[in-house]
C-alpha cells in the first residue's frame, strides 16, 4: 500500500514495497480506495498548478510584472545633444512622478524607467538598445530622439517587436512607411514646407515675390525642401534652394546668394542660434526677407538676434505657455510639483510630454492584461485625445504620424514670445494624398 | 616597441608566435571562454564582444600603421567607412554575397591607401597628421553628398550576412565570424611583426634615414604599411557594417578616428597584445561605466544628466592616467608583471 493505492505490477508478486514507488510507471492495475481519490484530485490539482504557472509566467509580457511596468529609453547625456537629454529625462522623471505617485500606478502597477546614455551615437545606441532589450528586457522604449540614433536600430524595432512611444526624431522615414511599433510625433518638414507656402500664398498675399528655402543639408533639412518643393509644384512656383552644413557657424556666402536670387519669402528650418546667425548675417547687408520658420526655431534662444527676430513668423503645432490654455496650466502644476519647473521655459514641453501623457491614457484603456500588441491597438484606438489645448495628437489603423495639424506663430521680439494668428489647421496638401 | 620577449636562446624560439606553454595554454582558455560565451552571455554581451572583436581588427590595423610605422593617422575611421560602404553597396546593389563583398571591401580600403600612401612618402609627424585628417574629411564629405551612391545620412541597410546561404545569427554565427577572422589577422599582423617586412617597418619608424641606408625602400615600405592598414581596416569595416546592419556617414566620423588612435595607444604601441587589449579596454570601459552610472540615472532622473558627465570626465581621467603613468600602455604593465615573475624572489 503506497498512499492508499494497491499496486499490481507486472511480474511482480504482490503489492511493491513503498521503496519501489519510482517504478509506478510500470503500474498495470490501480485499485481505487478513498484515499487513493484524494490523492488522485491532489496529483490533478499540483499538475494543473505546475502546468499552469509555466504558462503564466510565458505568457506575461516582458518588463511587465504585477507590480511594475519596466520601460527603457536612451538620452544623450554626454554627448553633441546632451542639452536634449537634460530636458527629456527630466520630463520622464516628471511623468513617471505623475503615474507613480499622483496616479498610484497603472491598474497597480508603477512604472520603472531605465535610462542609458546613447551619446547621440548610432553605434552606441545600438548597443543600448540591445542592453535594454535583451539585458534589462524592458517592455517598451519612452522619450526617444534623434534622426541618426532611431535610423540604427529601426530595423531591430521591427525585428524585436519592440515598441517605441515615441519618437520625436525629424525625418520622414520614421512614419513612412509606417512601422507597426515605431510612434512618432513631433513636426514634419514636408508638411512645415508645404504650410510655409501655404500662409504665404493664401494669407500674406504678396504681389511681387520669389520664395526660398534655407535649409540643413540632411535628412531633416532634405524633408523641408521636399515641402516646399511639393507646395511650389501646386502653386506653380520657382523656389531658391540653399543649404547649409550641419554646425556652420559662417553663412555670409548662403545669405548673399539668397540676396543675389532676390528671394524675399524665405522658409528656414534651421536650429534656433542658427537662425539667430542667419538673421545677424542677413542685417549686415541689409537683407530683409520675410521668414517663415519651422518649429525648431519656436525657441527662446531665436531671441539671440534681438530685434531682428520681430515680426517673423514661425510654423508650430503645440500651445505657447502664455496662451494659458488648461494643458499648460496642468503642465505647471504636475512640473512644479516635481520639482521641474525650469522646463516649462521651453516650448517645447508638450512636444515631448503629449506623447507619455497620449501613453498614459493607452495604458488605462488597456486593463490589467498588458501586452505590447494590445497597447499598440489600444493607441491606434485612441482617437480625440484631449490635451488640453496644447496641441492635437492622433494615431490610426497603421498611421505612426502623430502630428496632423499646426498654427502659424508671429514673433515678438520685446516680450519674448511667439504669438499665434491663425487657427490649427493641415497642410493644404494632406500627407497621404500628396 | 616594448620588449615583449625574455631570455631568448635561439633563432627558433624567437621565432615562435608563441613562445612560452604559459602562452599557449592561457590563449587556449582564452578561445575555449571565446568559443563557449553564446552559450553563457546574452545577446547584450555577445553584441558587446563582437563589437569588441571588430575594433580589435581595426586597431590591429592602425597598429601596423601608426604602431609598427610610426605613420601617425587620424584618418582610419575614413578608411573603414570606405570598407563598410563597399560591402554595403555591393551587398544591396549587385547582391554579393558575404565572403565576396569582405576581401573587395578590405581591397577597395586597400586601393585609397595606396593613393594616399603615395602624396604621404615625404610627410611626417604633423603633416602626415593633417593629410590623413584632410582624406578623413573628404571621405566624409563624399559620403554624405554622393546621396546617389551612398543614399547619404539616410545610409544603406544591409542584407542579414550569410556564409554559403545560410544566414548567420547576429548573436552566434555572425559573432564567430568576427572572432575567427579577428583571430587570423592577430596572427597574420603578429607574423608580419616578426618577418623582414615587419623589421624594415619598425626600421623606418625608428631611424628612416638609417633604415634607407642598411638597404630598406622606404617609400615602398611606407606605401605597403598603408596598404596593408587600409586593407585590415576595410575588413573590419565592412563586418562592422554587416553588424550593425545600417551604415551611415554618422558611423566613420573623426572621433571614430581618434577613438582607434586611443586604442593603440593605450593597449600599447607597436604591439599586437597591446592593439587586442587596447581595443577591448576602450570599447568595455564605457560599458563598465555604465554599469554604475545607469542604475544611478535610472534611479535619478534629474541627476542623469550630470552621470553623463561624470562618466564622460572617468573615461578621460583613465586615459589621461595611462598616458602619465604607462605610456607604455596596458602591455606595459602586464610585461612588468611577466618580469617581476620571471626574476622573482630577486627584484631584477
Amino acid at each position: 500500500m503506497v498512499f492508499g493505492l494497491e499496486l499490481n505490477v507486472i511480474g511482480f508478486p504482490g503489492p511493491i514495497p513503498t521503496d519501489h514507488f519510482t517504478t509506478l510507471l510500470i503500474v498495470s492495475k490501480l485499485e481505487e480506495t478513498p484515499m487513493f481519490r484524494k490523492a488522485r484530485q491532489l496529483c490533478i490539482a499540483l499538475i494543473c498548478v505546475l502546468t499552469l504557472t509555466p504558462l503564466s509566467i510565458t505568457r506575461a509580457e516582458t518588463g511587465v510584472t504585477d507590480d511594475t511596468i519596466l520601460l527603457g529609453t536612451f538620452q544623450d547625456l554626454s554627448g553633441p545633444a546632451a542639452y536634449i537629454g537634460k530636458f527629456v529625462t527630466g520630463i520622464i522623471k516628471v511623468w513617471t512622478y505623475m503615474v507613480n505617485e499622483e496616479m498610484g500606478g497603472i491598474h497597480g502597477r508603477k512604472v520603472k524607467i531605465v535610462i542609458e546614455d546613447n551619446k547621440y551615437d548610432p553605434v552606441l545606441t545600438k548597443t543600448v538598445y540591445n542592453k535594454l532589450v535583451n539585458q534589462e528586457k524592458v517592455f517598451a522604449l519612452i522619450g526617444t530622439y534623434g534622426s541618426s540614433p532611431l535610423t540604427a536600430i529601426k530595423a531591430d524595432l521591427a525585428k524585436d517587436k519592440m515598441l517605441v512611444v515615441s519618437t520625436a526624431a525629424s525625418t520622414q522615414s520614421m512614419f513612412d512607411p509606417p512601422s507597426r511599433y515605431l510612434f512618432w510625433y513631433t513636426a514634419n518638414g514636408q508638411d512645415e514646407g508645404i504650410l510655409a507656402l501655404d500662409f504665404i500664398m493664401n494669407n500674406l498675399k504678396p504681389k511681387k515675390f520669389k520664395v526660398g528655402a534655407f535649409y540643413q543639408d540632411d535628412e531633416w533639412g532634405k524633408d523641408g525642401r521636399k515641402g516646399i518643393e511639393m507646395g511650389a509644384k501646386k502653386y506653380n512656383l520657382k523656389p531658391v534652394y540653399v543649404s547649409y552644413k550641419r554646425g556652420s557657424k559662417n553663412l555670409s556666402t548662403q545669405v548673399l546668394k539668397l540676396k543675389s536670387k532676390r528671394v524675399t519669402h524665405l522658409f528656414v528650418s534651421a536650429f534656433a542660434t542658427t537662425y539667430a546667425n542667419f538673421l545677424k548675417e542677413a542685417n549686415k547687408i541689409g537683407y530683409t526677407p520675410v521668414i517663415i520658420g519651422d518649429y525648431v526655431t519656436v525657441d527662446p534662444r531665436s531671441f539671440i538676434a534681438g530685434d531682428l527676430a520681430d515680426g517673423h513668423y514661425h510654423i508650430f503645432n503645440h500651445a505657447m505657455r502664455h496662451e494659458g490654455v488648461p494643458g499648460w496650466k496642468r503642465l505647471e502644476r504636475l512640473f512644479t510639483a516635481a520639482g521641474a519647473e525650469a522646463l516649462l521655459n521651453s516650448p517645447l514641453l508638450p512636444m515631448l510630454w503629449t506623447p507619455l501623457d497620449h501613453l498614459t491614457q493607452a495604458l488605462q484603456n488597456v486593463g490589467p492584461d498588458l501586452t505590447r500588441e494590445k497597447l499598440i491597438d489600444a493607441m491606434e484606438e485612441l482617437q480625440d485625445f484631449d490635451t488640453g489645448g496644447t496641441g492635437p495628437i492622433k494615431y490610426g489603423k497603421n498611421i505612426r504620424k502623430g502630428t496632423h495639424y499646426y498654427r502659424i506663430f508671429q514673433a515678438d521680439a520685446a516680450k519674448k514670445q511667439f504669438n499665434p494668428i491663425t487657427d490649427w489647421h493641415e497642410p493644404s496638401l494632406v500627407w497621404g494624398k500628396r | 616597441m616594448p620588449v615583449t620577449r625574455f631570455c631568448v636562446r635561439s633563432y627558433e624560439q624567437d621565432s615562435k608566435i608563441f613562445p612560452s606553454l604559459a602562452a599557449k595554454v592561457g590563449l587556449s582558455l582564452l578561445a575555449a571562454l571565446l568559443f563557449a560565451l553564446p552559450w553563457i552571455a546574452g545577446k547584450y554581451i555577445i553584441f558587446v564582444a563582437t563589437v569588441a572583436a571588430v575594433s580589435v581588427i581595426g586597431a590591429l590595423g592602425l597598429n601596423v600603421l601608426t604602431g609598427f610605422t610610426g605613420l601617425i593617422s587620424l584618418g582610419h575611421a575614413a578608411f573603414l567607412g570606405v570598407g563598410a560602404y563597399t560591402a554595403a553597396i555591393l551587398s544591396t546593389r549587385y547582391h554579393l554575397p558575404f565572403l565576396v563583398t569582405i576581401p573587395l571591401a578590405g581591397i577597395t580600403a586597400a586601393m585609397f591607401g595606396a593613393v594616399v600612401g603615395i602624396p604621404t612618402l615625404r610627410l611626417k609627424g604633423m603633416y602626415l597628421l593633417v593629410t590623413t585628417l584632410a582624406f578623413q574629411f573628404i571621405v566624409e564629405h563624399i559620403i554624405y553628398h554622393w546621396e546617389d551612391f551612398t543614399a547619404g545620412d539616410r545610409g544603406i541597410t544591409l542584407p542579414d550576412p550569410d556564409l554559403f546561404g545560410i544566414t548567420l545569427d547576429k548573436y552566434s554565427g555572425y559573432y564567430y565570424v568576427v572572432i575567427v577572422i579577428a583571430v587570423i589577422t592577430a596572427i597574420l599582423v603578429k607574423n608580419l611583426s616578426m618577418s623582414r617586412a615587419g623589421r624594415a617597418l619598425v626600421a623606418v619608424r625608428d631611424r628612416d634615414i638609417a633604415a634607407e641606408m642598411i638597404g630598406v625602400n622606404v617609400a615602398r615600405y611606407k606605401i605597403i604599411a598603408f596598404i596593408i592598414s587600409s586593407f585590415i581596416a576595410g575588413i573590419a569595416g565592412a563586418l562592422y557594417a554587416y553588424l550593425l546592419g545600417l551604415i551611415s556617414p554618422d558611423h566613420f566620423t573623426l572621433g571614430q578616428s581618434i577613438l582607434y588612435v586611443a586604442m593603440i595607444i593605450v593597449g600599447g604601441l607597436g604591439t599586437v597584445m597591446g592593439s587586442i587589449i587596447g581595443a577591448i579596454f576602450m570599447v568595455l570601459l564605457p560599458e563598465l561605466i555604465s554599469l554604475i552610472s545607469s542604475p544611478i540615472s535610472s534611479a535619478y532622473p534629474l541627476f542623469a544628466p550630470r552621470m553623463g558627465g561624470i562618466s564622460v570626465m572617468i573615461y578621460g581621467f583613465i586615459l589621461v592616467l595611462f598616458l602619465l603613468f604607462e605610456p607604455k600602455g596596458i602591455v606595459g604593465i602586464w610585461i612588468r608583471i611577466k618580469r617581476y615573475w620571471l626574476s622573482w624572489p630577486y627584484t631584477y
